[in-house]
């Protein structure tokens, strides 16, 4: 050990006072750099959240537009089926169904189901009316019947088919509903 | 940050809800859409349903489901909804909670504070009731502001000049039109006057009737509501084409037989439809004005509001019966929400830009043949997309062809506002040819132009007999004039002054036949060229073309029509070596 040991630094309370309020003006400056950051930071993942979000939106739209266009030409398609399907009216003859109508309806039946395939690849399916429950997140009631025998609520026709993907509903179906209990005043 | 405060627009049909983010306002979208219907049910297995959900049962649940619940605001009554009852302000409160919950979703924070807008007839209690509906739903109602007010707000200036509006507002089931007075930060309603039972939906119904009426056999459910639909899309279609053709094949049978409908409806059908309507809402703008003792020309500005006003036939109808072209800056459909987040963002202290949305700097259309300074001219210009239209825009106009067999079309593409084609800027020129040699005069051609946001314009021009069809795409439809151009639209302008004052032949008053009609188009549209190159020409050259100009303007006067064929094309000829 030294004779001379080294005489501890006299410590001026002022200059303490000042090194301890510049410290903290310091610290505070790096807090308030700290935050600026993270609001930048913050703000620039809501950008980036909200691009995404853009970006997945206007897919599922893009999507959508092309289901839409397809789902026209199933709409007409089923309805070139329902009427080569119908029965013909009944005249003097009795007449056998005729072949070709048979063999035309059983095409346009195959080409229906080409349609609903592409569909699929698209995410979008047909929502299952006909008697189902009605479920008013997928079905419009545009009519109604009311017949004792079939529970309350359920689908007796399909006017419109329906159409739903991951996000949603594409397009409701319209439906007739059977109304068993009596409307109650309003 | 300031809490934000949304406006949101309370309607008898449809609800939607807006707020300003940097500036802007933005209308939040609900389930996919702008709008939410005002409707409310209990579902089958007792959840509470509010919007498109609910109104899908209202015809099967009708006890438990309630529609326009606007209509009884302010009365002493309770609606039943399954097992409770509700009072309108709780039922209303229910919609606006629904519209705050998608809010909050979009902007990330909790939706405390709101405007929301009122009839500008409702009494003092619909007011309170609407009032205590936001404060039932968890919001301090800022404000009640009148729909027609905020609705003007959305084209307030920034130097608050004082300024008097009219608000046509045609919705979906109902119409009104009111005078709004804004003096610095006090706007008032002056009159309101309208009809509670005439919309859009009136439209449809007409529509429909029409095609129904061309087509036999009877509907059953899907045949009418695939016609529905149709309708309806051919009324929006119509907002934007001069026709539609509406084809649903196999919609029904007849005798056994099926029948398919294919028809075309102009826009000019569809207005002579309409137009017994539009008439009853010419007769609200009247009264509206008288009681508000406001002349029409006391009037700055004309805004429209409501999806029904896309119709162009409205535009027309209070530019002549106002005179003033109205305002399309901001989406009629989303105006009174935008003017609410507007109003809302002026009390949270947050500036708003003026600008709302992106309209066209400009007009763009094209030169056609027609009357112009008290003569024929082809030298016309019809606007087909108008100035301040929100972007993107899309809009079409049918031309006539000017003669039989008129071969080809030299389509001049023009950015401007003056009716005199030569003072407008040009932006492109394409020949469509090949047209039906066998089509008589007066053959529609229709012009559809396109223009998105970047200022691309897309032109197509489709001959209607035919469906021949060319389309060009300009890339900078919104570049201004340069020196240069400008320099070259006033020689035009010289020129054309130079034209008139040496005279062109003046239009003839008797009635000419379709040759002579053909050969009087020919020439004039050659004497125009003419007069165009002749300052650019030599002086050989020059002299040449006077020559054949002075034989061909000669043989016009002179009615000689076969002498005018031929100078006509010897004129043609000179000028094609010249151009």
């Amino acid at each position: 050990m030294s004779d001379l040991e080294e005489a501890p630094p006299v410590v001026d309370l002022r200059t303490l006072l000042g090194e301890m309020a510049g410290l903290k003006m310091e610290i505070r400056a790096e807090t308030q750099a700290s935050r600026a950051l993270r609001t930048t930071v913050d703000e620039g993942s809501a950008a980036l959240k909200a691009a995404l979000e853009r970006a997945q939106t206007q897919e599922v739209q893009g999507r959508r537009g092309i289901a839409r266009a397809l789902i026209d030409i199933a709409d007409r398609l089923h309805a070139a089926l329902r009427s080569a399907r119908r029965p013909a009216p009944r005249g003097l003859f009795w007449r056998r169904p005729d072949p070709r109508v048979e063999a035309l309806a059983d095409g346009l039946s195959m080409t229906a189901a080409r349609l609903t395939e592409h569909l699929g690849t698209l995410g979008v399916r047909a929502v299952r009316a006909q008697g189902c429950a009605f479920d008013p997140e997928t079905m419009e009631a545009v009519g109604t019947v009311s017949r004792g025998d079939l529970a309350d609520g359920l689908v007796v026709e399909e006017i419109t088919t329906g159409y739903v993907d991951e996000a949603g509903t594409v397009r409701v179906a319209q439906v007739t509903v059977n109304r068993a209990a009596p409307l109650l005043e309003e | 940050m300031n809490e934000v405060i949304v406006g949101i627009d309370l309607g008898t049909t449809n609800s939607s809800i807006a707020w300003v983010r940097d500036g802007r306002p933005e209308v939040i979208e609900i389930d996919g859409s702008d709008l939410l219907p005002s409707v409310v049910g209990v579902g089958p297995d007792g959840t509470l349903l509010v919007g498109a959900i609910a109104r899908n049962q209202r015809h099967l649940y009708p006890e438990r489901t309630i529609v326009s619940v606007k209509r009884r605001m302010g009365e002493d009554t309770q609606f039943a909804l399954g097992e409770a009852e509700y009072t309108p302000v709780e039922v209303s409160a229910m919609i606006l909670r629904r519209l705050c919950s998608a809010a909050e979703a979009q902007i990330g924070r909790p939706v405390r504070r709101a405007v929301i807008t009122v009839p500008a007839y409702f009494s003092d209690a619909q007011r309170t009731a609407t009032r205590e509906a936001g404060e039932v739903a968890g919001l301090s109602v800022e404000r009640i502001l009148n729909e027609p007010t905020a609705a003007a707000l959305g084209y307030a200036e920034p130097d608050g000049a004082p300024r008097t509006q009219l608000v046509y507002d045609l919705g979906g089931g109902t119409f009104d039109v009111s005078i709004v007075r804004t003096r610095g930060d006090v706007t008032e309603v002056l009159a309101s006057h309208g009809d509670t039972q005439l919309g859009g939906d009136d439209f449809d119904a007409l529509l429909f009737e029409h095609l129904r009426a061309d087509h036999p056999g009877d509907l059953d459910l899907q045949g009418r509501a695939r016609l529905e639909r149709a309708a309806e899309d051919a009324k929006i279609a119509l907002s934007i084409q001069t026709e539609v053709r509406v084809s649903e094949e196999h919609l029904s049978e007849q005798d056994g037989v099926p029948t398919h409908l294919d028809q075309v409806v102009d826009r000019h059908t569809y207005e002579e439809l309409i137009e017994p309507l539009l008439e009853r809402t010419r007769e609200s703008v009247h009264i509206a004005l008288s009681e508000a003792k406001v002349l029409v020309r006391e009037l700055d500005e004309v805004v429209l509001v409501g999806g029904s006003t896309h119709t162009p036939r409205v535009a027309e109808l209070l530019t002549d019966v106002l005179g003033l072209p109205p305002r399309r800056d901001v989406d009629p459909d989303r105006a009174v929400a935008i003017g609410a987040a507007i109003q809302g963002a002026r009390l949270s202290g947050q500036a708003v830009d003026g600008i709302l949305v992106d309209v066209s700097p400009f007009s763009f259309g094209i030169k056609h043949l027609g009357q112009l300074n008290g003569g024929t001219s082809t030298n016309c210009y019809r606007a087909i997309l108008r100035r301040n239209s929100p972007l993107p825009v899309r809009h079409a106009e049918t031309f006539y062809t000017a003669y039989d067999g008129q071969g080809s079309v030299d389509v001049r593409i023009l950015q401007g506002e003056h009716r005199d084609a030569r003072q407008n800027v040009p932006l492109g020129r394409f020949m469509v040819e090949g047209l039906d040699p066998e089509a008589p005069e007066g053959s529609p051609v229709v012009f559809d132009l396109a223009l998105d946001l970047d200022g691309i314009l897309e032109v197509k021009v489709t001959e209607r007999r035919t469906g021949l069809e060319k389309a060009v795409t300009i890339e900078d439809a919104f570049r201004t004039l340069s020196a240069e151009e400008v320099q070259e639209a006033h020689d035009r302008v010289t020129r054309a002054l130079g034209e008139i004052a040496v005279g062109l032949p003046e239009a003839p008053t008797e009635e000419l036949d379709a040759p002579g009609r053909a050969a009087w188009s020919t020439a004039t549209s050659l004497l125009d060229k003419a007069a165009r190159l002749r300052p650019t020409l030599e002086p050989i050259d020059r002299d040449e073309v006077d020559e054949h100009v002075g034989a061909l303007r000669s043989s016009l006067e002179s009615r000689t029509f076969d002498a005018a064929r031929a100078h006509s094309e010897a004129l043609a000829d000179v000028l094609f070596y010249l151009e």
